[in-house]
């Protein structure tokens, strides 16, 4: 049975110039859909907008880090406003928990 | 109207596509056998690339002296020649908040070692520069005054012909950024009195990344940035004083050069005015549509003729967010932030975020625009 999992492939820092001090991009091995982004919301506030030709969602969760990214696409962004080595460690132990609710 | 799947707005920042002759041109190159252009001389049937292409430079800024241009990597690299390679010391240097980082950051770096004064002229809020306030600035230390042809930003230009006559009067150098006007907008160099000209080729020139070259006229010394191997005189163990190897240590990018020598033929054969006649013929019309879609500010004065180049807001996203929508949602490829500019925004209303900026091509379509403020439309309201 196929599961919605998220599993990162790659990831890259970028460059930001004013959102945070530091920024990734995150590949992911499949598309993001609907459930990732509610589960999101349950994370911290979102914003979503899913009249747009692909819908945009944009989240503050914990330690002001801001995740955004559009449903139907591979690659999310984060940005760290904070210890950005801890505030990943955060996403990525969200990410485990989103995973496991849905395997 | 067809699917759109990728749409290239972000032209100020490289041209693209470029024209099929510069895609092919690179192409044969690469696939030819190197040739170096100071021994091969005709026994190859080949043109010597090099003065081909200087030649078309020099005819494209009305200058007959084509060992006076020089290629350089792109216009920072000119700037900073330009800057640093005039050792000015106890000078006062007159810019203006419309300039790019590569000029404003070799001048802040002499004004900090103590070797300049430095004035910047400020703009209207517009972003239009008006000559006669850097005329205001001129004192008895002034050595050069330095402006940026074009904003990178708003699109608009400054007169040059009107500075130019300042700084011929006042036996002070007239250094100009052309980065974003060469190829689109005229430019004379012997009516404009200028004295060094900085251009990039991967802008409106339709050239490869990496090219760009810089006028230096006749009478001026600068200290070169690089010495070192020239194809010529190796007998010699100084640089070789002439133009335009003194400036030209080291090889050559050819490739890049070809590129550039592809692009100067297709805007001579296109036409500089069918050229600027397209491009704000498209401009119009995205700016008729832009002003009727509600939840956008436009900056800058977008009624006048300038370059294709307008920042905007969505007021409801961050330009960050604007960009990254466009992109991700739409395929829409613009660009945010501060253009690294980051004067010009004080006096536009676009401080201290920035804008989202749309800048167009030739090679853009209505189609495109169309899609475009469809796009807008969905995201804004």
């Amino acid at each position: 049975m196929q599961h919605n999992t998220l599993i990162v492939v790659s990831e890259k820092e970028i460059q930001n110039c004013f959102e945070g001090d530091k920024a990734k991009e995150i590949l992911f091995d499949r598309i993001i859909e609907k459930d990732f982004i509610l589960f999101l919301k349950g994370k911290g506030s979102l914003q979503y907008y899913p009249t747009f030709a692909k819908p945009f969602f944009k989240a503050k969760i914990e330690d002001g880090i801001l995740i955004k990214g559009v449903e139907g696409s591979k690659t999310l962004r984060i940005i760290f406003n904070g210890e950005a080595e801890k505030s990943y460690n955060l996403f990525l132990k969200y990410l485990s928990e989103y995973n496991n609710r849905m395997r | 109207m067809g699917a759109i799947t990728k749409v290239y707005l972000n032209n100020a920042a490289t041209s693209y596509p470029k024209p099929e002759t510069v895609v092919s041109a690179v192409s044969r190159f690469i696939n030819s056998m190197p040739f170096h252009s100071s021994r091969s001389g005709f026994s190859e049937g080949k043109d010597d690339i090099l003065d081909a292409c200087r030649k078309k430079l020099a005819s494209l800024i009305n200058t007959k002296k084509q060992s006076n241009i020089i290629f350089t990597s792109g216009a920072t690299e000119s700037l900073n020649l330009a800057i640093f390679g005039n050792r000015f010391s106890e000078a006062h240097i007159i810019t203006t908040a419309a300039e790019h980082n590569s000029v404003l950051r070799p001048l802040k770096l002499l004004e900090k070692q103590g070797k300049i004064s430095l004035d910047i002229v400020e703009a209207d809020s517009s972003g239009i520069i008006n000559p006669k306030s850097i005329c205001k600035k001129i004192n008895k230390k002034t050595k050069a005054i330095i402006v940026n042809h074009c904003s990178n930003v708003t699109g608009l230009g400054i007169d040059l012909e009107e500075i130019g006559q300042i700084t011929n009067s006042n036996g002070m150098k007239f250094i100009v950024d052309a980065s974003q006007s060469i190829g689109s907008i005229n430019i004379d160099v012997e009516k404009f009195s200028i004295d060094i000209l900085a251009f990039t080729g991967h802008k409106q020139l339709f050239g490869l990344q990496g090219i760009g070259g810089i006028f230096i006229k006749d009478d001026l010394s600068l200290e070169p940035l690089k010495v070192g191997g020239t194809g010529v005189k190796s007998e010699l163990l100084f640089q070789p004083d002439y133009m335009p190897v003194y400036y030209e240590a080291g090889t050559q990018n050819y490739s890049g050069i070809v590129s550039l020598n592809a692009g100067l033929d297709f805007i001579f054969e296109t036409g500089i005015e069918e050229i600027r006649n397209k491009k704000n013929e498209l401009f119009r019309f995205l700016i008729q549509e832009m002003a009727n879609i509600p939840g956008i500010t436009l900056y800058s004065d977008n009624s006048r003729e300038k370059n294709p180049v307008l920042p905007f807001n969505i007021n409801r996203f961050s330009p960050e967010d604007t960009v990254y929508i466009l992109e991700n949602s739409y395929g829409i490829i613009t660009r945010s932030g501060l253009h690294c500019a980051p004067l010009i925004h004080q006096f536009i209303g676009t401080s201290p975020v920035g804008c989202a900026r749309i800048s167009l091509s030739y090679f853009n379509t209505f189609e495109e625009i169309e899609y475009l403020i469809k796009s807008l439309k969905e995201i804004a309201t």
